[in-house]
């Protein structure tokens, strides 16, 4: 039975090869070729009849899995270790030689991104994901963590020849006022 | 006399309700899921059909209802929405056809509006505006 056009009932359609490029986080972009139906009335290209997903759908995992492999070693070459990974983030030991192997859930390699993006955030995970930390980890992201809290923000820069200064004021929210405080109090402690 | 706006003439559960159906009735055009893919990572057909499917849509509003300009479908209604995905906003664009099946005609960043993104990131839409 022929394939039938979904966007103008053409039979005049084919299954062409077509090439894509998928970007992957953290690694080279998986260039992949896989089949597709293209009409040759109305210029319409997909996958008509639910067919032709599987293939490309392995591919793209199978280059997605792939790409753990390198994060780890980037990592590990950052001073990172898989040991210490397991630990902060409470993890059954040896779960990242799994991962390394391709063997990785999709959620585990959005974890696995995130730590790459924002490795000190392995350390608050470490130390239990305490307030405190927590507060010391936004205190060296000051702009998100001021950008949270106020509103009505003014930014002024200074610079001159040695220095360079932000002065950051902005309306702090009545709701986020006692937390604020006391992540303040905190990171004055801290520092 | 300014026109009524016109109100959607298809439910949106409707569609909803299609996406996942097999053997299948939901269908993307080319030019959305390039733009599906560019702008909101969702790379495959399968991809947006599972997100569609969902039918979470943050903050929907009905943005217009006008008629096909092109044959085969001239002249059949089209409804489009835009809501959020995440700080993003998206307008989407779909009808039904004769035969039952559902068509994604379009999924990319509005093009005008205080919703639509700042010229700066996505000068190419802008330019494809300004060629038609």
């Amino acid at each position: 039975m022929s394939t039938i056009c979904p966007f103008c009932d053409s039979e005049n359609v084919v299954k062409i090869d077509i090439t894509e490029r998928f970007s992957i986080p953290y690694s080279d972009d998986a260039v992949i070729t896989h089949k597709t139906f293209r009409c040759n009335s109305c210029e319409e290209e997909g996958n008509f009849d639910h067919t032709l997903d599987r293939e490309l759908n392995i591919a793209i995992k199978e280059a997605n899995n792939a790409s753990a492999s390198k994060i780890i070693d980037e990592l590990s070459n950052r001073g990172i270790t898989m040991t210490y990974l397991e630990k902060a983030l409470r993890l059954p030991f040896r779960t990242t030689a799994r991962w390394k192997k391709g063997k990785i859930s999709h959620s585990a390699l959005a974890l696995l991104r995130i730590i790459r993006s924002f490795p000190s955030l392995l350390h608050v995970a470490d130390n239990n994901f305490s307030h405190e930390v927590v507060a010391c980890y936004q205190l060296s992201h000051p702009f998100e963590f001021l950008a949270k809290n106020t509103s009505n923000p003014s930014i002024s820069l200074t610079f001159d020849r040695d220095h360079i200064g932000i002065n950051y004021t902005g309306s702090i929210s009545s709701s986020s006022t006692p937390s604020i405080k006391q992540e303040m109090n905190w990171i004055s402690e801290k520092c | 006399m300014v026109a009524k706006p016109q109100s959607p003439c298809y439910k949106l559960s409707a569609l909803v309700r299609a996406c996942p159906l097999i053997p299948k009735k939901v269908f993307v055009r080319k030019s959305a899921k390039e733009t599906a893919k560019h702008f909101f990572g969702l790379e495959t057909e399968e991809r947006i059909l599972g997100f569609l499917a969902q039918g979470v849509f943050e903050e929907i509003e009905h943005n217009n209802t006008d008629t096909l300009n092109h044959d085969p479908d001239k002249g059949t209604s089209f409804d489009a929405y835009i809501f959020k995905i995440g700080p993003k906003y998206v307008y989407f664009a779909f009808y039904q056809r004769r035969n039952g099946n559902w068509v994604i005609k379009s999924f990319h960043p509005p093009n005008f509006g205080e919703k639509a993104p700042p010229l700066t990131q996505t000068p190419f839409i802008f330019l494809g505006e300004a060629k038609k």
